[in-house]
């Protein structure tokens, strides 16, 4: 575990402070142990896949990242403001992480550009003109400007989750989080929102991503994480995980999802 | 290949079989298609021949309708003053103008209602009727209603008034204006004090529902809130609130605030009758609309409430901009149900003695001698006029949720 020093330099990771810092994380939902004591440290510009069986926690220890659920024990720590119960920590700490959910939770009752201008203006204190045109970049980025009016529930799956993206973004976080983002889509909408990831992650931005899309991962994934029983297994970048894992339950849970 | 695009052709000509044969073929096929459903048809026809020609013999040959046609001012306002009836009547064009406001918003479902309006106020206008002291002027007045539709809608079109925000707002202030209009001011000489006991008829029904609605609406939310707040205290009170006042008659919320209030509250706030029946009204229906709101909270996704906290926006402002307005939605047939409720409800308030549109008719039939046998020509009207009412408020549901279907899919 790196040691925050903050006074190193180089193209390593080592010796630099990580974005987030995660000690000796526990949570338990009433008894039962959901994460087990993790420790994680990720850099800034990195990009982190999580995988794992279902039930292993990967989703709960992301959520404890931006105070969705509560944790326990242990530190977290994001961009050296650190997670505890005061609620302007965790306004502080929720407008530096955007998140991206398996079921995009878009508004269902808000138009397309309402959606995301919403919490610009709420919580940025944009004026309406600021936040459209900053929506409008977004969409556009996201490639389906042309939507900008419509209602979540006129769009396919793929546009849903492309929009949830745009809306993330248009908070203009420094990390953003995607819970199995792609778990809930036809497959042939999967390819357009890991485009738009793909594309996020060539712009530098910090992600922290639960999938098991193992051609992202290889991909755009600088390292790779297995979760299994709320602890960490394996770690390591996609050519070590993927190609060499050291420990038997990787392989088994890799064996299963890569046939 | 030829032959594909040929059938290709073919398929696309095709058409869903016919399903009608014409009103008579519906007929056999519906009303005469087995002889029990024939001799079922036979009967209901012929009981509805008799009651629509026995219910048509007595309205037109039998029915003493100068029962209605003499007290109309009285079922319309009560005792308010002669000389000052000019300010009732003032009071309820903001009917017809707000509507037509809300036509020029929400053409959807205010259309309807104020076109019917102000096609049938004239219509009214012409029925050669008499109608007793106030016939010409009442002519008249009934259409300024349509004036004021059409004033209302070009207003909506032309001026700022035209969105949801201004025209509740226009509403509000004509409604809190109109109640202080009515009862006028003990030292001023141009509209002297009509107090509530004078007040009377379908206006006090129309008044004590509008009121009954804008303070037991927003009630009913703050309690359905309070009911899922994290503090024990809020949680506990609301819960209390709600379950108490659900489980009591509104007959019997009704004498306890006859009787209490004056009691409980000091001098300065005393209230007249009228008001503190309006209170057992609101006591009653916001433990109600409390329920139906928390049906609504319920409805709405936790994913809902998540993407908002990831976005970072706070908890009142994700309560009023994501919940709530899911949760309203949801249950909004509940909601306007629970209003037609109010609405009807009012009428208990005739137990009490008080005027309102079922007090002031059953007055009428016990005041005069003239009148005793006119109980039924009497309470039809009343059920008219109720019916009237809560139909206009089902049908602008109903459009409503027409209107949401289309954009939430």
């Amino acid at each position: 575990m790196a040691q925050a020093d903050g006074k190193a330099s180089g193209q390593g990771n080592e010796g630099r402070n990580g974005i987030i810092v995660v000690r000796e994380l526990h949570k338990w939902f009433g008894d039962f142990h959901v994460l087990r004591g993790i420790s994680m440290e990720i850099f800034e510009g990195e990009k982190m896949v999580i995988f794992g069986p279902s039930g292993s926690g990967k989703s709960t220890f992301i959520r404890t990242l931006n105070r969705l659920e509560e944790h326990q024990r242990g530190d977290i720590i994001v961009d050296g403001i650190e997670l505890s119960a005061d609620i302007r920590n965790i306004d502080a700490i929720r407008s530096e992480i955007g998140m991206v959910f398996q079921s995009f939770n878009l508004f269902p009752h808000l138009t397309v550009i309402d959606n995301i201008t919403l919490a610009p203006m709420l919580v940025r204190h944009l004026s309406k003109d600021d936040a459209g045109t900053l929506a409008m970049q977004y969409l556009e980025r996201v490639g389906i400007p042309e939507q900008a009016a419509k209602y979540p529930g006129q769009l396919s799956g793929g546009q849903q989750q492309r929009v949830a993206i745009a809306r993330a973004l248009a908070m203009q976080p420094k990390i953003m989080m995607f819970d199995e983002p792609t778990s809930a889509l036809d497959p042939e909408m999967i390819k357009e929102v890991l485009d738009v990831m793909v594309e996020l992650a060539e712009s530098g931005m910090t992600m922290i991503v639960v999938t098991h899309e193992m051609g992202f991962a290889r991909q755009v994934a600088d390292r790779m994480v297995m979760f299994d029983e709320g602890k960490v297994v394996e770690i390591g970048t996609p050519k070590e995980v993927l190609e060499h894992p050291r420990h038997e339950r990787t392989k088994q849970f890799l064996a299963q999802i890569l046939t | 290949m030829a032959d594909r695009a040929d059938v290709a052709d073919v398929a696309d000509q095709i058409r869903p079989p016919v399903a009608s044969t014409g009103p008579l073929g519906w007929v056999r096929a519906n009303l005469l298609d087995t002889w029990y459903n024939a001799l079922l048809t036979v009967a209901v026809v012929a009981a509805l021949y008799f009651l629509v020609r026995g219910f048509g013999a007595w309205a037109l040959l039998t029915a003493e309708w100068a029962v209605l046609a003499q007290n109309l001012q009285v079922l319309l306002v009560g005792q308010y003053p002669d000389e000052e009836i000019w300010r009732a009547g003032v009071v309820m064009l903001a009917i017809p103008f707000v509507l037509g406001l809300g036509w020029s918003v929400w053409p959807g479902f205010c259309r309807r209602l104020a076109i019917s309006l102000a096609v049938a106020a004239p219509l009214l206008a012409v029925l050669p009727v008499e109608l007793a002291s106030l016939a010409a002027g009442f002519r008249v007045y009934l259409l300024l209603n349509s004036v004021l539709v059409g004033a209302g809608w070009l207003l909506g079109r032309y001026t700022v008034l035209g969105s949801a925000r201004w025209v509740l707002a226009t509403w509000l202030v004509l409604f809190l204006g109109g109640l202080v209009f009515l009862r006028g001011f003990a030292a001023s000489a141009a509209l002297p004090f009509v107090g509530t006991k004078q007040w009377g008829g379908l206006m006090v029904t129309l008044l004590l529902s509008q009121a009954g609605i804008v303070i037991s609406f927003p009630l009913g939310i703050l309690f359905a809130l309070g009911r899922r707040s994290s503090m024990a205290f809020v949680r506990v009170f609301c819960v209390v609130y709600i379950e108490v006042l659900r489980g009591t008659p509104i007959l019997a919320l009704l004498f306890v605030t006859q009787v209490l209030l004056p009691l409980l509250l000091p001098d300065w706030m005393d209230m007249d009758r009228l008001t503190r029946g309006l209170v057992a009204l609101i006591l009653n229906n916001s433990a109600y609309m409390a329920e139906n709101v928390r049906g609504g909270l319920q409805s709405v996704p936790s994913g809902q409430l998540e993407a908002a906290r990831a976005l970072g926006m706070k908890v009142h402002h994700i309560t009023a901009r994501i919940v709530l307005p899911q949760a309203l939605r949801n249950v909004l047939p509940a909601i306007v149900g629970q209003f037609i409720i109010l609405f009807k409800d009012t009428a208990v308030i005739s137990l009490l003695g008080l005027l309102d549109f079922l007090g002031t008719a059953n007055a009428i039939l016990s005041g005069r001698q003239q009148w005793f046998n006119a109980e039924i020509e009497m309470f039809l009207f009343v059920a008219a006029v109720y019916w009237v009412f809560t139909y206009a408020m089902t049908s602008v549901s109903r459009a409503i949720e027409r209107s949401m279907s289309k954009g939430v899919g």
